[in-house]
């Protein structure tokens, strides 16, 4: 009887055992996996920055400037990667922080949608970034981390379109939030990708490192809101979608007291 | 002149890759769709190839099998920024016999060398 539970006490342990070492094993194979990725996003910003620098060195080309362009777009994809790099060690550890205040969130999505435009390759492509939103959208967020939500999701859309138009919407809604939705006119989400699209190391196989959009959630929800995507309806593109709450202490609480305690601190 | 396909997805890359390599003499396409590259590709037309490895719609192993079937003494070059691929490579095709493998990040220079060594070789 007791060999009999010494023994089913011990292959309980090797069964655990075996759990423990199958989900390290996994672990690890995610973690070289990922550091593969971001190394490959690195090398290829870096190849370009390279290229285009020994080409800027001939003073009588006639192309410097889109040569300063690439390089200048290069090197924000290096930015954009390390800054992923940084918040995902923050939102791991929790200790991502909001820095609020109120600005006006059309004024930023034109003034983003404008940078991207002229970063971008939108006018060789031909690719139209057309922006609807209502004047003087004001909203209580942080206007950093927002703006890298919108240019994060302006980024993907314009991975996945090789031709037409991306459209950024801005709507305040009834319920006291503030709708954002990006669309674009590329091949829509892979079924196999969505459920798992907003996780971390979620990537399609051939670009990105899979923090994008997770660190994106992880914003959004740090301000109270929703982020979302849905293939379009005419099955051409997908939109991806986020809601925040326009002043998340909407209760009796002014404008001004929230100013004023930015300006305290 | 000495005439070279690049495949890459990377729009920036092709086109820098192009220029700095027409400025060393060479003749230059390039593709940043693989399947477009395949369904161009003439036999004979190219002295080398310059692929891209992980790339959308196609890998660079499965447009260098394809090509191969094409065109059965074509010369290719991987142009990569992974790490792995090189033994991922050699298990998806023992069969298939490919020596270059140039990692990115590189300088003109050192690519033309390493395209020079490999003309050079047949």
């Amino acid at each position: 009887m007791l060999v009999e539970k010494h023994n089913n006490a011990c292959h309980k342990i090797n069964q655990e055992t075996s759990r423990d070492e199958l989900e390290r094993y996994f672990s690890s194979k995610v973690q070289t996996e990922f550091v593969n990725l971001a190394g490959h996003e690195m090398k290829t910003s870096i190849q370009a920055i390279l290229t285009y620098s020994e080409l800027l060195q001939d003073r009588h080309d006639k192309h410097r400037e889109d040569y300063a362009k690439a390089i200048l777009r290069n090197a924000s994809r290096l930015r954009m990667l390390s800054n992923n790099l940084s918040d995902f060690t923050k939102i791991n550890s929790d200790m991502l922080r909001l820095k609020k205040e109120r600005f006006d969130l059309g004024i930023l999505i034109s003034t983003l949608a404008e940078d991207f435009r002229n970063m971008n390759r939108c006018q060789e492509a031909k690719i139209k970034i057309v922006v609807h939103y209502q004047k003087h959208v004001y909203v209580y967020a942080d206007s950093e981390r927002l703006a890298q939500v919108i240019l994060n999701l302006l980024d993907n859309a314009i991975k996945f379109t090789e031709k037409g138009d991306i459209s950024i919407k801005l709507e305040s809604q009834e319920d006291d939030y503030l709708l954002v939705a990006i669309t674009d006119t590329g091949p829509g989400i892979d079924i196999s990708v969505k459920p798992n699209l907003f996780n971390k190391f979620a990537t399609s196989s051939h670009s990105g490192t899979g923090l994008g959009l997770y660190i994106c959630k992880n914003i959004i929800e740090a301000h109270g809101g929703r982020i979302w995507a849905e293939n379009n309806s005419d099955k051409n593109g997908a939109t991806f979608s986020f809601k925040i709450p326009i002043n998340p202490y909407n209760s009796g609480i002014s404008y001004t007291k929230f100013l004023n305690s930015r300006i305290e601190v | 002149m000495k005439k070279i396909l690049v495949v890459d997805d990377e729009p920036d890359i092709t086109s820098s890759i192009k220029n700095g390599l027409q400025r060393k003499g060479f003749e230059v396409d390039t593709y940043n769709d693989p399947t477009d590259a395949l369904s161009n590709f003439t036999p004979d037309k190219y002295d080398l190839l310059l692929i891209d490895i992980r790339m959308p719609k196609m890998n660079g192993f499965e447009l260098y099998r394809e090509v191969k079937k094409k065109s059965g003494n074509v010369r290719i070059c991987f142009f990569t920024a992974f790490e792995v691929y090189y033994d991922e490579f050699r298990k998806m095709f023992p069969n298939l016999e490919v020596k270059c493998f140039i990692r990115k990040p590189i300088t003109i220079n050192d690519l033309v060398t390493h395209i020079n060594t490999e003309l050079e070789k047949h």
